[in-house]
C-alpha cells in the first residue's frame, strides 16, 4: 500500500485544453443561432451582465437511447435529482453574459470593430463647472479679497472692536460646482414597421443597429431613454421585449407611427429639456395616399426634432422614400435623413452613415 | 487535511488492509492518492480517472459539474477507484479522517472485486494506464500533423463516442466490427478507433457489475469498519463513530424519496445481506460460498436472482417509499414488489443500452451498412437524438446507412426502416410482422 500526496495539484493541462475547446465550440455554436438569441432579449433596456440561458443543441452527445429511458428507473448517487426528467430531452444549456451575446452579433454582422470604436469612444462631457455662490471657507486661491475686507470693515464698524485685524468668519470664497448644460438628455424614438415582409433578417439588422446608435447617444449624451413604437396601419407603443416579437398583417401606414411619436413628444417631452431623435425601420412599402400624410408628420417631426432617420430595408421603385412628397421634404428641412439596407454588408455603410448623421446633428463638433 | 492527519491515515489504512485480509478478500496492491475537491471533479469528468487521450466532452462534463459544485448543487464523489494494477485510488483532502478511513475501506472491497469477477477477466489492469497514455500521445500527433488536422480527429472522436457501448445480440461491440470489416478507414483512423475500443473494453464491466460492485463495497466497509470499533472510539472519540462514521454509511445508502430513482449502494448491500443470511440457514455453511457469488455473475443474473421477497423489496424499498410519499391506500403487495422488481432489473447499465446487429449489404445503391435493432418491447427515442446519432456514424462510413427499428406510429406498431443517403434521411415504413 502507497499513501500519496498531491492536495496541491492543479488540473492537468490537458483538462485546461478540453475546456479550452469546449468553449471555442460553444462560441461556435451561439454564432451560428445568434439572431435567434438576440431577438429574443432585451439588449437595450437590460442589463449587459445579466446572465442569459441558451439551449444549445449541438454540444450535445448524442447516442442511442430508448423513449422515455426505456421505462426504467435511474441509478443516482448522491443528492437525488429531480424525478421524471426523461432521458431524450436533455440539451445543454450555456450560460452567457448579454454582453457576450452582442459581441457576437457584432462579430456576425462582421462590424466589432465600429462597436468597439463606439464603446471606447471618447465620452462628451454634457455638463460645465459653473460659479455656484460664495460661502465662508473654501480654497485659498479662491479668496474674494474685495468681499472680505467690506466684510471686515462692517464687523468693526459694527461692534466697534478695537482689533483691526481679519476674522475667519470675515472671509468669503468663491465656490463652483459642474452643472449639467440645458441639453445633456436625450430622447429616442424607434418606430418599426411590423407589417409582414419585415422577416427575422431584417429585424436582425434593425437590431444591431438600434443597439449601436443606443450606444454611440450613451456616449454624447448623460441621461438617454428608449421609446418603442410599433406600427401598420395603426400605432402603438410597447417594450423592448415585445418590440421584435409583434407581428401583424394589415396594410401600412407609415404617418401613424410618426402621429404617436409626436403625440408622446406633447406628453413627455414637451418642457424643452430634451434632444429628440426618431429611428424609423421599414421595407418602404406604403399606402400611396398615405405618402403626402406620412410628408407632413415628418414636417411637423422636424421642427422638434434633433434628427430624424428613415431606415429602408427594401429598395425597390415604389418605395416610400421615392415618392414626391419626401422627396420634397428632404430639400425643405435639414434634418431628415433616408438610408437603405437591403443586405448584411450594407450595413457597415448604414451604420457609419448614421453615426455621422448624429455626431452632427448633436453637435458635438461644437464642443 | 492536517500533516499529522496524513501520518494517521497512512497508519490506519495498513490496519485496514490487514483485516481485509483477514477477511478473507484478495486484492491486488493499492495506491492511494488524496486530492483536492478539483481534482476530484477533474476525474469524475475524464470518466473516472483513466490516462485517456484529450476530448472536448470531458472539458465540457468538467465545466459543468464545477460551476454546479460551486453553488453547491453537485454532489463531490468520496472515492474514485479504477481497475489497473497496483489498483488506484483517489481520496478526497476536504473530508475529515473519519471518512477517508470507511473510504478506504470501501476501496478495498473494490479492489477485490475487480480482481474476482468474471466480468473483468478480460482486463489487463496492468497494462491499460500505459496503454491509454501512448494511445493520447499519438491522437495528439495527429492533430499535429497538419495532413489530419483536430476536425478529423474530433469528428472521429465524436463518432467513435456515439456507438462506443453499443453491442450485438452475440456481444460482439460494434467497434469491433467497424475496426474488422470497414476496409476503407485509413491507419490513423483504425488506431483511434482501437484506442478508443480498448478503453471501452476495459470499462464494460464496470457497467455490467455497478449494483453488485457497489453493494459488495458497501458490505466490507462496514463489517471493517464495525470490527475496529472500540479502537476508533478510543482514538477519535465515541461521537466520531457515531455522527461521522455511521451517518456517513447510513447516508450512502440511503433511500431516494421516490420510486423511479435508486440507490445502487442500497440496492447492492441490502441484497448481499440478504444473501449472507440465507446462507447461514444452510446446514454446509461455509463462506466460499458467498464469495463465489461475487465471483461468477453480472448485475443482471445477481438481481434477477437474489433480489426477491416481500421482506426485502416491500419493508425495505417500497413501504418507506410509499410512506414518505403520503400514500396511504392498500396497494396491491406482492404485485408492486414484482413490479418493483422488474424496474430495477430494466434499470441496470447493460439493458439500458439498445442492442442493434450490425453487417454490410449489398443494396442496388452500392454497400449499405445496415443496422437492425433487435426489438424487445422498448422503441427508440427517435427524431433529433437518432438522426443525429446516425449523421456521427456517417464520419465512419461514408455510404448509405439502413437502421431497421419497430415504433409506433399512425395505425398502430410498424417496422420502420431509415435511410440516410446523401445528406437526407427516407422514412420506409412497413406494417408489422
Amino acid at each position: 500500500m502507497t499513501l500519496k500526496d498531491s492536495r496541491n495539484d492543479k488540473v492537468t493541462p490537458q483538462t485546461s485544453w478540453d475546456i479550452h475547446r469546449h468553449q471555442s465550440k460553444l462560441r461556435r455554436a451561439l454564432r451560428e443561432q445568434i439572431e435567434e438569441i438576440i431577438l429574443s432579449q432585451p439588449v437595450i433596456t437590460g442589463n449587459p451582465d445579466k446572465v442569459i440561458q441558451i439551449p444549445v443543441r449541438s454540444l450535445q452527445e448524442f447516442t442511442f437511447q430508448f423513449k422515455d429511458g426505456g421505462g426504467a428507473g435511474k441509478f443516482v448517487e448522491g443528492i437525488p435529482k429531480k424525478a421524471g426528467t426523461k432521458a431524450g430531452q436533455e440539451m445543454i444549456e450555456a450560460d452567457i453574459r448579454l454582453q457576450l451575446a452582442i459581441e457576437l452579433m457584432m462579430e456576425d454582422l462582421e462590424i466589432l470593430d465600429l462597436f468597439r470604436a463606439i464603446e471606447e469612444g471618447e465620452r462628451v462631457p454634457r455638463s460645465r463647472t459653473r460659479p455656484w455662490g460664495k460661502k465662508h471657507y473654501g480654497n485659498r486661491a479662491r479668496l474674494m479679497k474685495r468681499e472680505t475686507v467690506k466684510n471686515k470693515l462692517a464687523r468693526v464698524r459694527a461692534t466697534k472692536s478695537q482689533s483691526k485685524a481679519f476674522k475667519a468668519e470675515d472671509s468669503r470664497y468663491r465656490h463652483f460646482k459642474e452643472t449639467p448644460d440645458g441639453d445633456y438628455r436625450a430622447v429616442i424614438f424607434y418606430i418599426m414597421d411590423i407589417s409582414g415582409s419585415m422577416d427575422g433578417r431584417k429585424l436582425y439588422l434593425c437590431r444591431a443597429l438600434n443597439y449601436c446608435i443606443n450606444q454611440y447617444l450613451r456616449q454624447i449624451y448623460s441621461e438617454v431613454q428608449a421609446r418603442f413604437i410599433v406600427h401598420e396601419a395603426k400605432a402603438e407603443e410597447k417594450t423592448e421585449e415585445e418590440f421584435f416579437r409583434t407581428k401583424s398583417n394589415g396594410g401600412t401606414q407609415l404617418s401613424t407611427g410618426t402621429e404617436e411619436a409626436l403625440k408622446i413628444i406633447d406628453r413627455d417631452y414637451s418642457n424643452g429639456d430634451w434632444d429628440i431623435y426618431a429611428w424609423h425601420a421599414t421595407d418602404g412599402d406604403n399606402s400611396s395616399q398615405d405618402n403626402p400624410m406620412f410628408a407632413k408628420e415628418l414636417g411637423k417631426l422636424s421642427e422638434k426634432a434633433r434628427a430624424i432617420m428613415l431606415c429602408e430595408t427594401d429598395t425597390s421603385i415604389g418605395s416610400a422614400s421615392q415618392s414626391d412628397a419626401l422627396k420634397e421634404l428632404r430639400e425643405k428641412v435639414n434634418n431628415f435623413f433616408v438610408f437603405l439596407l437591403d443586405r448584411k454588408e450594407g450595413i457597415r455603410d448604414t451604420l457609419k452613415g448614421m453615426l455621422e448623421v448624429l455626431k452632427e446633428r448633436s453637435g458635438v463638433n461644437e464642443r | 487535511m492536517k500533516d499529522n492527519e496524513f501520518k494517521k491515515l497512512d497508519k490506519w489504512i495498513i490496519k485496514i488492509e490487514d483485516r481485509a485480509r483477514e477477511f478473507g478478500l484478495k486484492f491486488r496492491a493499492q495506491n492511494f492518492t488524496v486530492c483536492s475537491a478539483e481534482k476530484m471533479l477533474e476525474k469524475e469528468a475524464q470518466l473516472g480517472g483513466y490516462d485517456l487521450y484529450s476530448h472536448w466532452s470531458f472539458g465540457k462534463r468538467f465545466a459543468k459539474s464545477k460551476t454546479l459544485y460551486t453553488y453547491k448543487y453537485h454532489f463531490l464523489p468520496y472515492e474514485m477507484v479504477i481497475n489497473t494494477d497496483p489498483c488506484d485510488a483517489c481520496l478526497l483532502d476536504s473530508n475529515p479522517l473519519t471518512y477517508n478511513l470507511l473510504v478506504a475501506a470501501h476501496v478495498y472491497g473494490h479492489n477485490d472485486f475487480f480482481c474476482n469477477n468474471l466480468m473483468f477477466k478480460d482486463t489487463e489492469p496492468k497494462y491499460i494506464q500505459m496503454y491509454l497514455r501512448e494511445g493520447g500521445r499519438r491522437i495528439e500527433e495527429y492533430i499535429r500533423n497538419p495532413r489530419i488536422g483536430l476536425e478529423n480527429v474530433e469528428s472521429l472522436l465524436d463518432a467513435a463516442h456515439a456507438v462506443w457501448m453499443i453491442n450485438d445480440s452475440a456481444g460482439r461491440s460494434f467497434l469491433d466490427f467497424v475496426l474488422r470489416d470497414f476496409e476503407h478507414l485509413s491507419d490513423y483512423e483504425r488506431d483511434i478507433l482501437k484506442t478508443v475500443d480498448t478503453w471501452s473494453r476495459h470499462v464494460r464491466g464496470n457497467m455490467k457489475t455497478k449494483v453488485m460492485n457497489e453493494g459488495w463495497a458497501t458490505y466490507w466497509h462496514w463489517k471493517i469498519v464495525e470490527s475496529f470499533s472500540s479502537e476508533i472510539k478510543s482514538e477519535f472519540g465515541p461521537s466520531a463513530y457515531v455522527d461521522e462514521m455511521l451517518e456517513m454509511h447510513r447516508g450512502v445508502v440511503r433511500l431516494p424519496n421516490n420510486l423511479k430513482s435508486l440507490n445502487p449502494y442500497r440496492v447492492g448491500l441490502l441484497t448481499w445481506e440478504k444473501i449472507w443470511n440465507d446462507l447461514m440457514w444452510n446446514q454446509k455453511f461455509s463462506p466460499v460460498d458467498f464469495f463465489n457469488i461475487r465471483a461468477g455473475k453480472t448485475d443482471v443474473e445477481f438481481i434477477s436472482e437474489h433480489f426477491r421477497g416481500e421482506p426485502l423489496i416491500y419493508e425495505k424499498f417500497l413501504k418507506p417509499i410509499l410512506k414518505a410519499n403520503g400514500v396511504s391506500q392498500k396497494i396491491d403487495v406482492a404485485g408492486e414488489t414484482e413490479k418493483y422488481r422488474k424496474m430495477i432489473i430494466g434499470s441496470c447499465g447493460e439493458i439500458l443500452i439498445p442492442r442493434f446487429n450490425f453487417y454490410i449489404d449489398k443494396t442496388p445503391s452500392g454497400r449499405s451498412l445496415m443496422l437492425i435493432h433487435v426489438f424487445d418491447g422498448r422503441e427508440l427515442e427517435r427524431g433529433v437524438i437518432l438522426h443525429n446519432t446516425v449523421k456521427l456514424i456517417h464520419r465512419i462510413w461514408p455510404g448509405e446507412i439502413i437502421l431497421k427499428t419497430v415504433g409506433s406510429e399512425k395505425g398502430g406498431k410498424k417496422n420502420i426502416a431509415l435511410v440516410w443517403r446523401n445528406g437526407e434521411f427516407q422514412k420506409i415504413e412497413m406494417p408489422a410482422s
